[in-house]
């Protein structure tokens, strides 16, 4: 099964990948670095801080315009991907792999229920064009 | 995608090429083929070509246009040599700029202006106001306009600009004419497979370049010869970062109908020495009490895009607002335009630009920040 196969997907196009038990990597959607367009800036909390399922945590600003990052799921952020904030331009490139954003312990594994698969989002996206 | 946006001949050359479309100004343009910031190289480095068609293209022609647009244009007509092209503003009475655009002299009695796309509807109507209010006035002879045609052409045409160091080699090859001849803000006019085109050495992106205006039925046919000869399609974001990086202002953002041309640093596009023009007398008033607000360039010193409508404040005081900001690849630097007090306008003076509640700072720097380096 491929990566993309097995993340749960949000409909503000974040994706979850469980690594290990409970820790999951989080990123943004191909189509979602796609939309942006020239990524500049990623603004992500420091590891240690909290974050909620649906609410803010982080900001992707790009050439274009500001984005919001809405976290997908609730939980401790145990590693941000430095990286990707030192050259944003990873999350064109390969946001499924080297572009992940932030590493969560998850607070309650059943939240995964309220995402996409991947087949699902998918069809989400189709119904979001006209 | 389906809108009922205008739609210009090159829309389906955008589509097929899979270019990200938006609206701009009621019309449905490419705002990015491959990526902003690699267009935007491919413009510095190369060349590359913009569909420009949503701007207006306006024929003014018969005896009386040149004195008329002297009514209009703020800078004199009569001085205009014939194939020449000029910047200039068109003022509304209180001195307000309702758009700014080139001009080009086609020959003793034709003359062919360019006006922003959202602002053509604009500048006719201005223009059939200023004639028709003529005719009641009967203190200047000159005002009885007799022969004068005003013709849009901007849907039965189109506009390609292609810009870049390569541009006159590739245009010139194409064409099959040597452009080298053309002076920059200079024209020619050529047949070219049976026709009509109008070639203009102009821009807004700080390169060598031309805009080429085509009947709108052979668009396709030039853009496609353009392609093949690797001129890179580009779209608007990428013109809108390289015409910022040359300190080129947009009408709509960097200055409205509320601006007058001193505020814009446009004060020497002005000719106030006619009489005749409808903006004189506002403008003369506005020099003489020197307006407190000045454009100025910065750039950030934090990380941050400074964009239209953030504040600019000097420690806590507001002291102005950015009208136009981005990313310059360019120059490898986040720069900005905006207005602020004349008193802190210094070259160097630190400020802060709030951006969503956060104060970063930047500093005043001149603008264009970017020139290129001239080879002629």
């Amino acid at each position: 099964m491929s990566k993309e196969q097995e993340m749960y997907y949000s409909d503000e196009h974040e994706w979850v990948l469980i690594e290990t038990d409970n820790t999951v990597l989080i990123g943004i959607t191909k189509f979602a670095s796609d939309n942006l367009g020239d990524i500049v800036f990623i603004e992500l909390p420091e590891a240690g801080s909290d974050v909620t399922q649906f609410e803010q945590f982080g900001e992707i600003e790009s050439v274009k315009a500001v984005s919001e990052l809405y976290s997908p799921v609730s939980g401790n952020i145990t590693k941000i991907n430095e990286s990707a904030v030192q050259n944003p331009e990873i999350l064109s490139d390969s946001p499924y792999e080297e572009g992940w954003l932030i590493q969560v312990d998850l607070k309650d594994k059943s939240e995964l229920e309220k995402l996409m698969n991947l087949q699902d989002y998918e069809s989400f996206l189709k119904s979001g064009k006209d | 995608m389906t809108t009922t946006n205008k739609k210009t001949p090159l829309f389906q050359k955008h589509v097929d090429e899979n270019a990200r479309i938006v609206d701009f100004g009621g019309w449905d343009m490419p705002v990015q083929y491959e990526g902003i910031l690699k267009e935007v190289n491919h413009v510095r480095s190369k060349v590359g070509m913009f569909d420009v068609s949503h701007m207006g293209r306006v024929n003014i022609t018969g005896k009386d246009a040149a004195n008329f647009l002297n009514r209009v244009l703020s800078f004199d007509t009569k001085k205009l040599k014939l194939g020449r092209i000029k910047y200039g503003v068109i003022c509304n009475k209180d001195g307000g700029i309702i758009d700014d655009c080139v001009t080009l002299r086609e020959n003793e009695t034709d003359f062919l202006i360019i006006p922003n796309a959202s602002n053509t509807d604009l500048v006719l109507n201005w223009f059939n106001q200023i004639l028709v209010s003529d005719k009641y006035r009967t203190s200047i002879d000159t005002l009885k306009w007799t022969n004068i045609q005003i013709e849009n052409i901007t849907e039965t045409t189109a506009m390609i600009a292609i810009q870049g160091p390569q541009a006159e080699n590739k245009l010139s090859n194409i064409l099959q004419t040597d452009l080298a001849k053309i002076k920059y803000f200079g024209s020619t006019q050529i047949k070219f497979q049976n026709q009509e085109l109008i070639i203009c050495r102009t821009g807004y992106t700080g390169e060598d370049g031309f805009e080429v205006i085509t009947p709108k039925d052979f668009a396709g046919s030039l853009w496609d010869l353009l392609k093949k000869s690797g001129v890179e399609a580009c779209g608007l974001g990428s013109r809108d970062i390289l015409r910022l990086e040359a300190g080129l202002l947009l009408h709509g953002n960097d200055m409205t109908s509320e601006t007058n041309p001193f505020e814009v640093g446009l004060g020497k596009f002005l000719d106030l020495s006619r009489l005749n023009y409808v903006a004189c007398d506002a403008l003369k008033k506005i020099k003489l009490n020197e307006s407190e607000k000045i454009l100025v360039g910065f750039e950030m010193e934090d990380k941050g895009i400074p964009r239209h409508g953030y504040k600019i404040k000097y420690r806590n005081e507001i002291i102005g607002e950015v009208t136009s900001g981005g990313v310059s690849p360019t120059l490898d630097k986040i720069i900005g335009i905006g207005y602020i007090s004349k008193e802190f306008s210094s070259l160097e003076t630190k400020i802060i630009i709030e951006i969503r509640n956060k104060n970063l700072s930047a500093k005043i720097t001149k603008i264009p920040f970017y020139t290129r380096r001239k080879n002629v």
